[in-house]
């Protein structure tokens, strides 16, 4: 079990999202830089260190859906947006859960285009855990056009998942476009596969979404419950 | 005999009790007895009952301890308040080995008493070193030693390659009816329905098939499991020995309701069962009769090296229908004939044939005699870039399709390659049908059942091939 997942399971929460950032990280996967500000002046400094344009994220362990709680600000250009956002953030937290603890904000890179696709993990009362992976957005919620695989996950088992979706056109690139980066996500689903296997604390993971490149992917928001 | 598994004493016991034996014809305990004797069952019959003096030509006793000698099975057909009774004087007796508890009412009614009354069932047995089969359940029919436990609609017990599992009766029963009206009725193996899975469960079957000579390919009509993780390892083994096919219902999750109450199992989503499958190298089918027809195709056929499939048509419209399922084949594709091929088969075909439109697509037309058919099937067979083939024909009045089938023989049992045929169709081919199942050579009613079988089975190779890789070595296994 990683020290991470030791600790938020002591406290009795969920990782916190930059603490399952850096857990991942050390699997290998690629989540967007980001750093954790308590304080206005940290969020400013630390949107100076990642480079502008970036993303505020609200981190409370009591509030799993930020959006909902007005808890996610993008593609903040200046340091007076970076300013704005972070009281407004604060305002709306304590607006959506008065008893909600505020650690502060995430501050993290903003890399608007690419193609949005969801990587999860669940557990299965049957089978353990079961690896997902789908288009983002219309096409999972919608669709439901997901592919699940049961550990462990093995490159070859990662190609059969990407392609096991209706929309893996969209990923060998359709109308011109160029192929996505497939690679990258075969690999993350692979390193995923690890993680969960040397942490079965972990009960859920959900990367959503994930953005895929012609030649990278980046994990934009992350959730793991233990 | 040493050395046996417990479930050997089930599919292969020397000796076996009825009790509750009877001489009343709508009694399960008549018709259990009149099957053994029917049937031929090798070992011994002793029939129970106190209140009988003879069932069926056989001295009936009065108690199981009456029976002198060994008795490995005894077959409990007595109403569910007497079974309990009955379980402890065979616990009493000693050395019975394995137990078939026909009655339903107990823990699938969900009554606390009952589900208790059940584990005290399993218990008193277990302690006696009795295996159980049931409550609920038929229990097994073996055609190698003419052993049926059952009360299933008859059939005629066709020895064949594969072993049924099921966890209704009914399905099961519907399923040997169903290969038995195959064109060449299909044989079977073993069978085994085992009811409320009190003890022995449908994993531990599935197991003992996998190491079973007489078995080479395995049928289960599945509802749910209770043990995942168990059902990964066993089906992971067995299926790198034999294809297992499973029929899994609750597909949807009204179906899938139906599916818990029936059995008691957990149902769990069918899209994980869908993956879980596939990890495991399961043929999943959907229907009853594609469980056969897939069956059908892996006892009869070799597994194709590739996924490429020629089809030969004697008539358009039959081969449109097969070309068109391959466009919704998962692996299945149309193969390519070499500039080679070609030649050759415009030297054997009549002048109108269409060769090759598109690639691996044969119309040989209704002009193709007995001999045409067998000369481009035999160029086919020998293409490189083809796996598996489909051989399409609508014998029209001039050409008898008995007469066909039997000039067709020679090239179909030397393939090396599956092949499989449609002789399209009904009354006016039974007889062709039936001559080239009876030499081991798959019929299908139509072309688009022909490509699903195949499909499955060039995705077992698939799984073999991936499953070989891994184990040989390579990284990230």
């Amino acid at each position: 079990m990683h020290k991470l997942v030791k600790q938020a399971r002591e406290a009795g929460r969920n990782l916190l999202e930059h603490e399952a950032s850096a857990l991942l990280r050390e699997y290998g996967l690629p989540c967007v830089p980001s750093v954790l500000a308590c304080t206005v002046e940290e969020a400013e400094q630390a949107a100076e260190e990642i480079g502008f344009p970036v993303v505020l994220k609200m981190v409370s362990p009591q509030i799993i859906h930020k959006s909902e709680a007005g808890g996610v600000k993008v593609n903040l250009g200046t340091k007076d947006e970076v300013r704005l956002a972070f009281s407004e953030i604060m305002a709306s937290a304590k607006s959506f859960n008065k008893e909600a603890e505020l650690k502060g904000v995430l501050v993290t890179l903003y890399l608007p285009g690419g193609t949005e696709v969801i990587l999860g993990m669940n557990r299965d009362a049957q089978f353990g855990p079961v690896l997902m992976f789908g288009l983002g957005g219309v096409f999972v919620e919608v669709f439901k056009d997901v592919s699940f695989e049961l550990l462990p996950v093995n490159e070859e088992d990662a190609y059969e998942m990407i392609e096991g979706i209706k929309g893996r056109v969209i990923l060998h690139g359709t109308r011109g476009q160029k192929p996505k980066d497939m690679a990258g996500i075969a690999k993350a689903l692979v390193n995923l596969s690890q993680l969960v296997l040397e942490n079965p604390e972990i009960n859920e993971i959900d990367l959503n979404p994930t953005v895929v490149f012609e030649d990278k992917i980046a994990i934009l928001d992350v959730r793991i419950l233990i | 005999m040493s050395g046996r598994k417990d479930l050997d004493y089930y599919f292969y016991p020397e000796s076996l009790a009825v009790i509750g034996a009877s001489t009343n014809t709508y009694k399960a305990g008549y018709q259990i007895v009149k099957n053994m004797l029917d049937y031929g069952f090798t070992g011994k019959v002793y029939p129970v009952n106190p209140k009988e003096k003879e069932v069926l030509g056989l001295s009936c006793y009065q108690t199981l301890n009456d029976i002198p000698g060994n008795l490995d099975l005894i077959i409990i057909a007595v109403p569910s308040s007497h079974v309990l009774g009955v379980m402890k004087e065979a616990a009493a007796r000693g050395g019975i080995k394995a137990a078939v508890v026909v009655a339903a009412g107990f823990a699938e009614t969900k009554v606390p008493e009952l589900v208790e009354l059940e584990k005290e069932i399993v218990a008193t047995a277990r302690q006696a070193g009795i295996r159980v089969f049931g409550p609920n359940c038929v229990g097994i029919q073996n055609t190698r030693n003419f052993l049926d436990t059952t009360i299933e609609p008859p059939v005629v017990k066709t020895q064949g390659d594969i072993s049924i599992i099921t966890q209704s009766g009914a399905m099961g029963g519907t399923t040997l009816l169903f290969m038995e009206e195959q064109p060449a009725p299909l044989g079977f193996s073993k069978w085994a329905h085992v009811g409320n899975m009190s003890d022995v469960d449908v994993l531990e079957i599935l197991e003992y098939y996998g190491e079973d000579q007489d078995t080479r390919v395995v049928g289960m009509y599945m509802e749910g499991i209770r043990d995942g993780q168990r059902f990964r390892e066993i089906a992971s083994k067995v299926t790198k020995e034999k294809p297992v096919i499973i029929l899994k219902v609750g597909r949807s999750e009204i179906g899938s309701r139906a599916a818990a109450s029936h059995t008691g199992a957990l149902a769990g989503s069918d899209k994980i069962y869908d993956a879980a499958f596939a990890k495991c190298g399961v043929t999943r089918v959907d229907y009853l009769e594609e469980l056969v027809d897939v069956a059908k195709g892996f006892s009869m056929q070799p597994l194709p090296q590739g996924n490429r499939v020629c089809i030969l048509t004697e008539a358009g419209g039959p081969g449109i229908v097969a070309v068109d399922q391959l466009g919704f084949a998962k692996h299945a594709e149309l193969a390519h004939i070499s500039e080679e091929g070609r030649k050759k088969l415009e030297a054997c075909l009549p002048s109108m044939a269409m060769i090759c439109h598109p690639d691996g697509y044969i119309d040989i037309t209704a002009a193709a005699m007995s001999e045409h058919h067998a000369d481009a099937l035999n160029v086919v067979l020998d293409e490189p870039g083809v796996d598996a083939v489909l051989l399409i024909t609508v014998p029209p009045t001039f050409l008898p399709p008995v007469e066909l089938a039997q000039s067709l023989l020679p090239a179909l049992k030397a393939a090396n390659k599956p092949v499989f045929v449609c002789f399209l169709a009904g009354k006016w081919c039974d007889e062709a049908n039936a001559f080239l199942e009876a030499n081991g050579i798959p019929t299908f009613k139509m072309p688009s059942q022909a490509v699903r079988v195949l499909d499955e089975m060039m995705e077992r190779k698939k799984y073999l091939d991936k499953i070989a890789r891994q184990e040989g070595g390579a990284p990230n296994a």
